[in-house]
């Protein structure tokens, strides 16, 4: 239990995603917090809503169901954010995350928590990068409208004085983690996994009640206003560590690697690429026959071969890059100013997951 | 003659069952939607082809000789009080209320009122189902020992309201909405529990993930594991002395049998019907029962044996057992 937060009147916005959940969940039961959670899709509350945190319908794009949510409240976490095509992420990760700025400053709010991710310094930050290390935008709609986002909730600390510290997580994995916990052990359990560089880059991971850890003392810390924390596990372990915890939960002793720097990598997205896009121009199935059959069959080929191909280049550039990463993050900041320190080490954190994903029928 | 019905509640339910159900259906006439937000029952009309949109059971009293009520639970016996209280018979969408008392209430009023009240029970009409039914009542099985239900997968019903995850609306979660059917299939095949045992993963709020066991007479157990938050088999799997079956529960048409050590997958339907079919047997089977005055399907009896047991279950309460050395006590994942 971090304190400080027994009685407070808390919004969290994206309480119903991954990260915002089990945050919302500490609050309540750990924290004793009075919480709110803004509830956009209502299907998506199955988590949140076991709690007995007040769950209010709206959408940080709709400044007055943000400002009925905001309505008394003391602390505000910002972890709403959207994914996908540009006009979705600038709506949600940018205009909504004004909304929400601009709602605690009319609100007069003494904390806001701002969720940005390490993705703002690229895949591949430089070795010893610490917060201060300069922004990269990647050219993808998420990275960049995050930027934009956390540059706004900058804006509101430097003009408007509202307090806003910035928590820029790592990969955060654990139970309900889908990129870095869910979709991996499936596609291990396929023989679709891949290691890159067998696996020898630095994984700055953070398990998710880690990163929970120190979003919550940066939501009382008077010394986290005004600051930008990395938060991660450490980074004391390989992604051949972190992997292998995953695969042996499946039983698989050992994943493929494909490498970082072959000179088929280049060749293998571009014909990926370009088989994708085939693929793409094919979705359409014809009704009458003998063309279903010559579609789906030519089609069913064609994804073969991009599969086999894949193998070499398993994963997007950005991806690949970041898996090869040997750079270490600097977190001194983290320790220094919120007392972080992981709770979980990678062993007690695999443990935990394991827990979750067998409950939750993964693992069958 | 064609069955005058107006559908009272406009969700997700309305729009993607009831609605399209009644206009498939030959045998009722869907005169109105009834709904307090008039402007979505306007769009819902219009996407329709229903000529008429309404904001109260009053305003379409006289024009109907039925209503279906597919609101949220809470305002069910209100809803349900005012249409009998006009001579309406009801299929009510489950549960059918919130609690007993309340389904006993309405119930009971509907009897007094000589009124159909049949329930939306939907998977009673589903082929499989009827199926076992049969093989239990001919004693083919011999005695059931076991059964056992999973039921599961990440929530993704497109509700309106929210209602299933509202504490200001329904009084609990999973088993209280998906966890009905199988529910009403345990009481349709075996009737009344003689024993419970109950947990859930509730931490003040409503149950996203459940485990059930129940005890019948002549010693058959059942054990229900219940989920929205993940993907479970979705199967239901009957051990008997002479044989096992199996149900997909969300493939009507066939049934598993495993018999004398030999597996067989009986056809027990020409295709799995989709989710409108079954909705639109369910109103045609109601239709029927005003027409002749049988008892159909699902009564508000078996309504409101559903809402007893449930009510037991959540009386009987454990909290989800934690894994074990967990390093936060008090919180379940």
């Amino acid at each position: 239990m971090v304190g400080g937060y027994e009685g407070v009147r808390v919004l969290v916005t994206g309480g119903t995603g991954f990260i915002g959940s089990r945050l919302v969940e500490r609050l309540v039961i750990e924290e004793k917090a009075e919480v709110r959670v803004l509830v956009h899709h209502w299907a998506k509350a199955a988590w949140v809503s076991r709690t007995s945190a007040d769950l209010i319908e709206g959408d940080v794009t709709d400044p007055l169901s943000v400002k009925e949510a905001m309505q008394g409240c003391d602390v505000v976490f910002h972890c709403a954010a959207g994914a996908g095509p540009l006009e979705a992420c600038e709506t949600i990760n940018v205009e909504g995350t004004r909304v929400v700025l601009q709602s605690a400053v009319e609100e007069g709010v003494s904390r806001f928590v701002h969720l940005s991710t390490i993705v703002v310094h690229g895949p591949t930050p430089p070795d010893e990068a610490n917060e201060e290390d300069a922004f990269r935008p990647l050219g993808d709609p998420y990275a960049d409208t995050k930027i934009k986002g956390e540059l706004l909730a900058w804006d509101f600390w430097k003009k408007k004085g509202l307090p806003v510290t910035v928590i820029r997580p790592t990969f955060v994995w654990g139970p309900r983690s889908p990129y870095y916990t869910i979709e991996p052990v499936q596609k291990i359990k396929k023989g679709q996994w891949s290691l890159v560089d067998k696996g020898h880059g630095l994984c700055h991971a953070v398990y998710v009640d880690n990163l929970v850890d120190a979003i919550l003392l940066a939501g009382v810390r008077p010394e986290a206003v005004g600051n930008a924390f990395f938060v991660t596990d450490g980074g004391g372990y390989t992604w051949a560590a972190f992997y292998s915890g995953l695969a042996r939960m499946v039983g698989v002793t050992s994943l493929p690697s494909a490498s970082s720097t072959s000179w088929q990598m280049p060749i293998a997205f571009f014909l990926t690429g370009a088989l994708g896009r085939i693929i793409y121009a094919m979705r359409r199935t014809p009704k009458a026959e003998p063309a279903r059959f010559l579609v789906r069959g030519v089609r069913f080929a064609i994804r073969m071969v991009k599969e086999f191909i894949g193998k070499k280049a398993p994963y997007p550039r950005p991806d690949m890059a970041m898996y090869a990463h040997t750079g270490r993050l600097d977190t001194s900041r983290a320790e220094a100013l919120l007392g972080y320190q992981p709770r979980y080490n990678l062993d007690e954190a695999m443990h935990e997951t394991e827990v979750w994903l067998r409950d939750q029928n993964y693992l069958s | 003659m064609k069955l005058r019905i107006a559908i009272v509640g406009c969700g997700a339910i309305a729009e993607l069952g009831h609605i399209p159900a009644a206009l498939r259906s030959d045998k009722v006439t869907l005169v109105a939607l009834v709904d307090a937000d008039l402007g979505r029952a306007a769009r819902l009309a219009e996407r329709f082809g229903v000529s008429r949109t309404e904001t109260s059971i009053e305003s379409v009293k006289s024009d109907v000789d039925a209503l279906v009520i597919a609101t949220p639970p809470h305002i069910r016996k209100t809803l349900a009080f005012e249409a009998l209280s006009h001579g309406l018979h009801l299929l009510c969408e489950k549960p059918l209320a919130n609690n007993a008392q309340d389904a006993e209430q309405i119930a009971k009023r509907a009897e007094e009122a000589g009124r159909i009240l049949a329930m939306a029970h939907t998977h009673r009409f589903l082929s499989n189902r009827s199926y076992v039914q049969n093989l239990l009542q001919s004693g083919e099985l011999g005695r059931v020992r076991r059964v056992l239900i999973e039921q599961g997968e990440p929530a993704s019903w497109p509700t309106l309201s929210g209602y299933t995850y509202r504490r200001d609306m329904v009084p609990g979660g999973v088993l209280l909405d998906e966890g009905i059917h199988p529910l009403d299939m345990l009481l349709w095949w075996f009737g009344e529990p003689e024993g419970l045992s109950y947990e859930d993963d509730s931490v003040g709020g409503l149950e996203s993930n459940v485990r059930l066991g129940l005890q019948f007479a002549g010693g058959t157990e059942a054990n229900v594991r219940l989920s929205r938050t993940c993907l479970l088999p979705n199967l239901i799997k009957l051990e008997g002395e002479r044989a096992e079956v199996t149900i997909p529960i969300y493939n009507e048409a066939v049934v598993g049998i495993k018999r004398d050590g030999r597996n067989t997958n009986k056809k027990v339907a020409k295709r799995s019907r989709d989710y409108v079919d079954s909705v639109a047997a369910q109103l045609e089977d109601f239709a029927e029962c005003i027409e002749t005055g049988q008892r159909p399907k699902a009564t508000a009896e078996d309504g409101l044996k559903v809402v007893k047991l449930i009510d037991q279950c959540y009386g009987a309460r454990n909290d989800r057992v934690l894994p074990e050395n967990a390093p936060l006590p008090g919180l379940t994942w």
